[in-house]
């Protein structure tokens, strides 16, 4: 009987390891299901050339602004020097983030809560040696801020942006003809990620494309 | 006749798999791996607990894995005491199934409980190392891992611990090695995986994703990750390096040359990955993993030489030095009564470990909560930061989408080769222009300028948007001067980059710097 059980494992778990890597070979349901993060290996997707914090920011009644995170306990560093916001490439968690500062601070009451993403050229994060070596121009970093999403007080949302990332490419489609069909035609439509809680969309919800 | 021969040999592979998997042996390199999997889970997961209020319990920002796949409340999102009492008794798991103690019960509970804990959080736990250490507790806890090396196996009267001997005479119980080959299994398919996934980004090829993902600073410090990207070329060389061992890892890492060849280059490949892109856990982890390769033969022939290096080495000449025999004398199994008497105990010891733990995170108070003026205030910003961050969009800066400008003589792999800024007349420079993706179709001039930045010759090329590289080559000619000179980069009208280098050579005859015909281009 232990004999049978262990083969029906063997045979069980082999099967699921390899049904993620057809998965992941043919990229077809690699998203289905959490399950599928246990059993595609898709270590190293890409990374960008810019690289990404995202800053969460209340506004009070009184118009001044606050620092969502970090919170003023202190910031949480899972693995290097980089806060635990900075880690949510999907914008995803960022609402729970803002309304847990909020829910264990003093604070005045809040009208809304923006998240804003910041994004440089990873060439300026080079040390200095390096910099000298590649460079015969003085390092003058600049970072380019962009409002990705608005919610209200209770933590509803109420805008979505698209990304600055997604708003360069798009600005790369510079033929005329591209641009005129845009014009043309409707505005692109952001469908609502499915990773943002549902009970928080409103409905005036407003998108703003490129 | 063919249907005999298809017979025999189905049956030969059947009797070959019975025994691939079912062949029993001592797990040596299960209790290696258990102890060592379990500290790499302990490393991560001890400092995790002075913030797992916040991480994850529903008094915190809970950051669940399933809602990026769109699973709204997969999870049961637990109140602060029952969650930092689970995570405390998870933490009491892995250190006994690291010391061995109610190795079986331990491991279950802990896989269970890691698994649970990690993907509470996406943001700051859960990772593909902790996917890769919950199938090696999974495994684990079904393997015979506990009964080697443990106090389960002291309890058991298998192994008196009067002196420090690790290879005892007597034999330690066999078991099926099947937990170990899946162990084994799963390395060569998690590689074959990744390998995967570099096919599928042509970038990994051309070594732009390497060089970018060694600048990013979302892992721990590099020591040698931003020097590398002086050199591309050979980033190119061990990307293809990596991925022909990823593919043939699965295949070849069984027996002979090719297991030791196999976990070579798997421990230079995951040293490499601390040493560059500051990974610290993952090569940990994986270097557990590879303890699954060990043999019962393996240890043995470690052992020996072990014996025949004491016997030879200088230790045998110090006394102090030397370790006492253990002497086997086997208690026999153990009673009932010690087998309750172990349970109670560590059933107590579960007990205390998550009443002290949820009792000292609530002395702990994370969130400042009862200091001495109540709640923290949150920082306000100032005028510069709101301005900041709510300003208006602005427009890419153009030297933004450049990423380097390098001048050498030898192109590899499709990158330069050997930078230098000194060039002899008759030398073809070569001029590699990189580019940060996304941009737009670009013309950048490339124009070669005197020391005085007056323009000697100018070249032009679009560089299109797919393109993150573009050359240029200029054969420096017996008519430029020498001295210094300077390459520069124009983009819609503004220098971007530029280069200095030096000529060297004689001087043409009845030349000046102003009148020196300009160099052949391209």
């Amino acid at each position: 009987m232990k004999r049978y059980l262990s083969s029906f494992f063997i045979c069980f778990y082999l099967g699921v390891l390899s049904f993620g890597v057809i998965c992941h070979t043919l990229s077809t349901g690699i998203a289905q299901h959490p399950g599928m993060y246990f059993i595609v290996w898709d270590m190293f997707c890409g990374w960008d050339s810019y690289m990404n914090h995202v800053h969460v920011i209340g506004e009070g009644e009184s118009g001044k602004f606050y620092e969502l995170t970090p919170a003023p306990w202190g910031e949480i560093h899972p693995y290097g020097s980089a806060g635990r916001q900075h880690y949510d490439s999907h914008l995803a968690h960022a609402h729970r983030l803002a309304m847990n500062s909020l829910k264990h601070t003093s604070h005045e009451p809040m009208l809304k809560f923006y998240v804003v993403e910041e994004l440089w050229s990873k060439k300026f994060d080079f040390p200095d040696y390096l910099w000298k070596r590649k460079y015969e121009v003085p390092r003058e970093p600049l970072s380019y801020f962009n409002t990705r999403l608005v919610f209200d007080g209770e933590g509803v949302l109420v805008q979505k942006n698209t990304s600055w990332f997604d708003n360069q490419v798009s600005r790369t489609i510079h033929t005329p003809r591209v641009m005129a069909d845009l014009r043309s035609n409707r505005p692109p439509i952001i469908m609502q990620s499915p990773s943002l809680p549902r009970e928080t969309a409103s409905p005036g919800l407003t998108v703003s494309g490129n | 006749m063919i249907l005999k021969q298809l017979r025999v040999a189905f049956h030969d592979l059947g009797v070959r798999t019975n025994a691939f998997f079912f062949r029993e042996e001592i797990p040596y390199g299960m209790a290696m791996m258990r102890i060592c999997l379990t500290i790499c889970a302990l490393m991560m997961m001890v400092p995790r607990w002075f913030w797992a209020r916040e991480l994850y319990t529903r008094d915190g920002a809970w950051a669940p894995l399933a809602d990026l796949y769109g699973y709204q409340d997969f999870l049961p999102v637990l109140g602060p005491t029952v969650a930092i009492a689970l995570y405390s008794a998870m933490i009491l798991f892995l250190f006994s199934a690291c010391i061995g103690w109610q190795t079986r019960i331990s491991l279950c509970g802990a896989t269970v409980l890691f698994a649970y804990f990690c993907l509470l959080d996406s943001l700051g736990t859960n990772n593909k190392y902790t996917v890769i250490t919950t199938h090696g507790l999974l495994l684990l806890s079904l393997s015979a891992a506990g009964s080697v090396w443990s106090v389960d196996a002291w309890l058991a009267g298998r192994w008196q611990v009067s002196g420090v001997r690790v290879f005892p005479e007597m034999s330690w119980p066999r078991a099926a090695v099947w937990p170990q080959r899946l162990v084994m299994l799963l390395i060569g398919i998690v590689y074959f995986g990744a390998a995967i996934t570099k096919m599928h980004t042509p970038a990994y090829f051309s070594g732009d994703q390497m060089i970018y993902w060694m600048l990013t600073n979302v892992n721990s410090e590099k020591p040698l990750g931003e020097w590398l990207t002086e050199y591309p070329t050979l980033v190119i060389i061990s990307a293809y390096i990596a991925i022909v061992w990823e593919v043939l890892f699965l295949f070849l890492c069984w027996k002979g040359w090719g297991r030791v060849l196999m976990l070579g280059i798997g421990v230079a490949f995951h040293t490499g990955t601390f040493l560059l892109l500051g990974l610290t856990m993952f090569p940990l982890v994986a270097f557990s993993m590879y303890l699954a390769f060990l043999s019962e033969e393996d240890v043995q022939w470690f052992a020996a030489g072990w014996r025949r290096w004491k016997q030879t080495s200088f230790i045998k000449s110090i006394p102090s030095l030397q370790l006492p025999a253990m002497k086997i004398t086997p208690w026999g199994a153990p009673s009932r009564r010690q087998v309750l008497a172990s349970a109670g105990m560590f059933g107590m010891l579960l007990v205390a470990a998550m009443c002290v733990g949820v009792e000292g995170e609530r002395r702990l108070d994370v969130y400042g909560m009862n200091g001495p003026d109540g709640p923290l205030p949150l920082r306000e910003l100032s005028e510069e930061e709101t301005h900041k961050f709510f300003a208006q969009e602005r427009a890419l800066r153009e030297s933004d989408k450049f990423f380097s400008f390098e001048i050498g003589k030898y192109i590899v792999g499709g990158r330069l080769f050997g930078r230098q800024n000194e060039f002899r007349h008759g030398d073809r420079m070569q001029c590699e222009v990189s580019l940060n993706p996304p941009h737009e179709d670009m013309w950048i001039d490339c124009v070669l300028q005197d020391d005085k930045e007056r323009t000697i010759t100018r070249v032009g090329q679009v560089c299109v948007r797919e393109n993150l590289r573009c050359f240029y080559n200029f054969v420096l000619g017996e008519e430029l001067v020498p001295g210094e000179y300077r390459m520069a980069l124009f983009s819609r009208g503004q220098e971007v980059l530029h280069r200095t280098f030096r000529v060297i050579g004689k001087t043409p005859e009845n030349s000046s710097a102003s009148t020196a015909a300009p160099p052949l281009a391209n």
